[in-house]
């Protein structure tokens, strides 16, 4: 190792400096370990351990150097912030990454950066850890590529290659705010790799989109089926007859390549005054247009004076946070739209109840649903079943029909899910009135609410944090 | 009659054969296991390797090779009562056939679900939180070794995952709790006996990259945010004291 006091002192400072960044998963992608590398990565990830704020680590999330150019409002970094500055040399980082590797501590390395210079002399250096990392170490594990907006294409392409998973950060969820707070970066600038990073996916049509079978955000299989070829071939995208063989193995050639992970982004919650329904629409159009993996919500954290954010010290909008994440939740594996989970009339979730029970309240026409006889899909729909129960409901039925003491024991939470199902034709929810039935609900989550509250910072559902 | 047995799942087949072929069985413990007062007369059971793969055949056929998988998993949970619940499940699954697999919702299967839950779990978390640590080695080439103390036998489960990961460096895990050990080299494993007071001698550079580690984990954490509950739910404390990083720690 080079010299051991300024490395600990480089990590601590940009480890700080990269810690508001939520993204850490090291899933999306499975990768067998290969003979002559170290290292391999699993589709689920691995998290190896977890922060004193409840946060798994997952990778390696450091900043190759916090010097920046920018001056953007909401962030620790900005040149007229007085932090601590650092910059990482490729090789020191390639070893730290490597050493923590192999000891198990992390799956991978993420790596994001302050605009030192120019957006492309700063991927430049970020690219060149990976290719150490890659090319000269031999590193089969996990590598997060955070791509600055207005790096160029050429740059974008090769950081590609060598990550698993790339991202543009959005940050501010509107033009008026990224104008306001962070003068410096424009839309153009991120939008641009982020459309070149979908389009080079679906050139090699890697392109996974976000959630399970039941989301709307997977790409539709463009699979051209040559009928009077008696159906056996497909044509290729230059307009070439292919047989199955041959494009799937074009298919698995190039899945290998670019970002095989997908792509991500982040906005940030609370630091402007943008609704939820902006905010989800937003995730919506994202997971549409550019079919991201995740999109991630960073609550605010106010730690800077700024006349324009708020204050110093004011709460962390935690609670909105975890209601979006929710909602995000019911966007990817239940099939829900942004606009079934708010509208104009209800352009912000409620904090005191989740958004699928919500929903629930607002449709008693969709209720109740028969455990034994609806399908998949409306059976998601219903508060306290998820995704793992309706898959052991919809097997069990085909042996046997299902009894309200069957469904506890599958992992139902029935003292919700009782209000919303028939189980062979009996209801179970008698004795609540539909007017009554938020407040019932209300009084039954208070256990799992409170202790939400109050082990996390003081929360109060205000629209200015 | 109460069987006891060697403690091997082998061990446990040999049972339920004897619970069909000589007699009914009410309880089935591990020998040596004394602590509990008993009335009626207790049988040991040989292993008889030949017998076990009868009946794991007879439970890949009858039912299906992830009926056996399921209690096999179950029977690493390592819980007491465990024997009985195998018992009652392979039988279950004898009389109902391949269907078994399907009854989420039925006690004997829902207990099944239970156990491999925590198994897997288990096997999960320590994928994660395993720490290797360098040796001192006459060889270029460091030895990786780690201790872990699960609640579960997940040894050999966690093997596959290890020998993908490390293609090239050889390692070691060490279940302090069963004191065996998995010796793994090459993409090949072995699983032999190592006592729990095995004394690894660390390589000399190890207590800084301990120490680098150590700073990270404290640094990563946002102050505002501070959720230890939350924190505690996904690493639990029994699983502290293997760690490099100190969970209790502040920031300076």
């Amino acid at each position: 190792m080079t010299d051991r006091n300024a490395t600990m002192e480089k990590l601590r400072v940009l480890t700080d400096a990269a810690k508001y960044d939520v993204s850490c998963s090291s899933s999306g992608h499975e990768r067998k370990g290969q003979d002559g590398r170290l290292g391999s990565s699993s589709r689920a990830g691995v998290c190896h351990s977890w922060t004193a704020d409840g946060r798994c680590i997952s990778l390696l999330k450091i900043l190759y150097s916090n010097r920046c150019a920018y001056d953007c409002e909401y962030c620790v970094n900005r040149r007229s912030n007085d932090v601590e500055r650092a910059t990482f040399t490729p090789d020191e980082l390639a070893e730290l990454t490597m050493e923590f590797y192999r000891r198990n501590y992390i799956e991978g390395l993420f790596l994001s950066s302050a605009v030192s210079g120019s957006p492309d002399a700063t991927s430049e250096q970020m690219c060149k850890a990976f290719q150490i990392l890659r090319e000269r170490e031999g590193f089969w594990g996990y590598i997060h590529a955070k791509i600055a907006p207005g790096t160029s294409p050429e740059l974008v392409d090769r950081i590609g290659r060598l990550a698993d998973r790339v991202s543009v950060n959005i940050e501010l969820p509107s033009k008026e705010g990224l104008a306001l707070l962070a003068p410096a970066k424009n839309p153009d600038g991120i939008l641009k790799p982020m459309g070149q990073i979908t389009q080079t996916m679906a050139e090699q049509h890697s392109l996974a989109g976000a959630g399970n079978k039941y989301s709307r955000y997977r790409p539709v299989q463009r699979t051209p089926l040559l009928e009077d070829e008696g159906g056996s071939a497909y044509r290729s995208e230059k307009g070439d007859i292919v047989t199955h063989r041959q494009r799937d193995a074009a298919r698995f050639e190039h899945r290998e390549r670019f970002a095989p992970a997908g792509q991500t982004t982040q906005l940030i919650i609370g630091a402007t005054a943008d609704s939820d329904l902006r905010i989800l629409s937003l995730s919506h159009s994202l997971y549409k247009r550019f079919y991201m993996r995740r999109v991630f919500f960073s609550a605010y954290v106010p730690v800077l004076d700024s006349p324009l954010l708020p204050a110093r010290g004011s709460s962390v909008p935690l609670l909105r946070e975890h209601r979006l994440y929710q909602a995000d939740w019911l966007m990817r594996f239940y099939g829900f739209t942004a606009d079934e989970i708010v509208d104009e009339a209800h352009p912000d979730l409620d904090l005191e109840l989740d958004p699928k029970v919500s929903w629930a309240l607002r449709h008693p026409e969709f209720f109740p649903v028969e455990i034994n006889e609806a399908c998949a899909e409306a059976l998601l729909r219903v508060p306290g079943v998820g995704n793992v129960s309706v898959q052991r409901i919809l097997r069990q039925r085909t042996v046997a029909a299902l009894r309200s003491d069957d469904l506890k024991r599958i992992g139902v939470v029935w003292k919700r899910a009782k209000y919303f199902v028939t189980v062979g034709g009996k209801y179970y929810g008698r004795g609540v009135r539909h007017e009554t039935l938020r407040d019932h609900l209300l009084l039954q989550s208070g256990g799992v609410q409170m202790s939400f509250l109050e082990s996390g910072p003081l929360l109060l559902p205000g629209q200015d944090s | 009659m109460e069987y006891t047995y060697d403690g091997t799942f082998d061990g446990l087949l040999c049972c339920l054969w004897a619970h069909v072929y000589i007699e009914k069985a009410d309880e089935i413990l591990p020998a040596g296991c004394a602590d509990q007062m008993s009335f009626s007369a207790r049988t040991f059971i040989e292993t008889d390797a030949e017998k076990a793969e009868r009946v794991a055949c007879g439970i890949e056929k009858k039912i299906s090779g992830y009926a056996l998988r399921r209690a096999y998993r179950a029977f690493l949970s390592g819980e007491p009562a465990r024997e009985m619940d195998i018992l009652h499940y392979v039988f279950f699954g004898f009389s109902i056939g391949r269907d078994v697999d399907k009854m989420h919702g039925h006690p004997i299967c829902r207990r099944m679900d239970v156990l491999n839950h925590k198994v897997a779990r288990e096997a999960e978390r320590l994928r994660g939180l395993l720490r290797f640590g360098a040796l001192e080695s006459a060889e270029g080439r460091p030895l990786l070794y780690a201790h872990i103390t699960p609640d579960c036998d997940i040894l050999q489960i966690l093997m596959p995952h290890f020998l993908n990961r490390y293609r090239q460096e050889p390692f070691v895990i060490h279940d302090l709790n069963r004191e065996k050990a998995a010796f793994a080299a090459a993409g090949r494993y072995e699983i032999r006996p190592l006592a729990k007071d095995y004394a690894p001698g660390y390589a000399k550079s190890e207590q800084a990259w301990k120490d680098l580690w150590r700073a990270y984990y404290v640094h990563a954490a946002i102050p505002e945010r501070i959720n230890e509950a939350c924190r505690n739910r996904f690493m639990p404390e029994r699983y502290w004291k293997n760690l490099v990083e100190d969970p209790n720690a502040r920031r300076p």
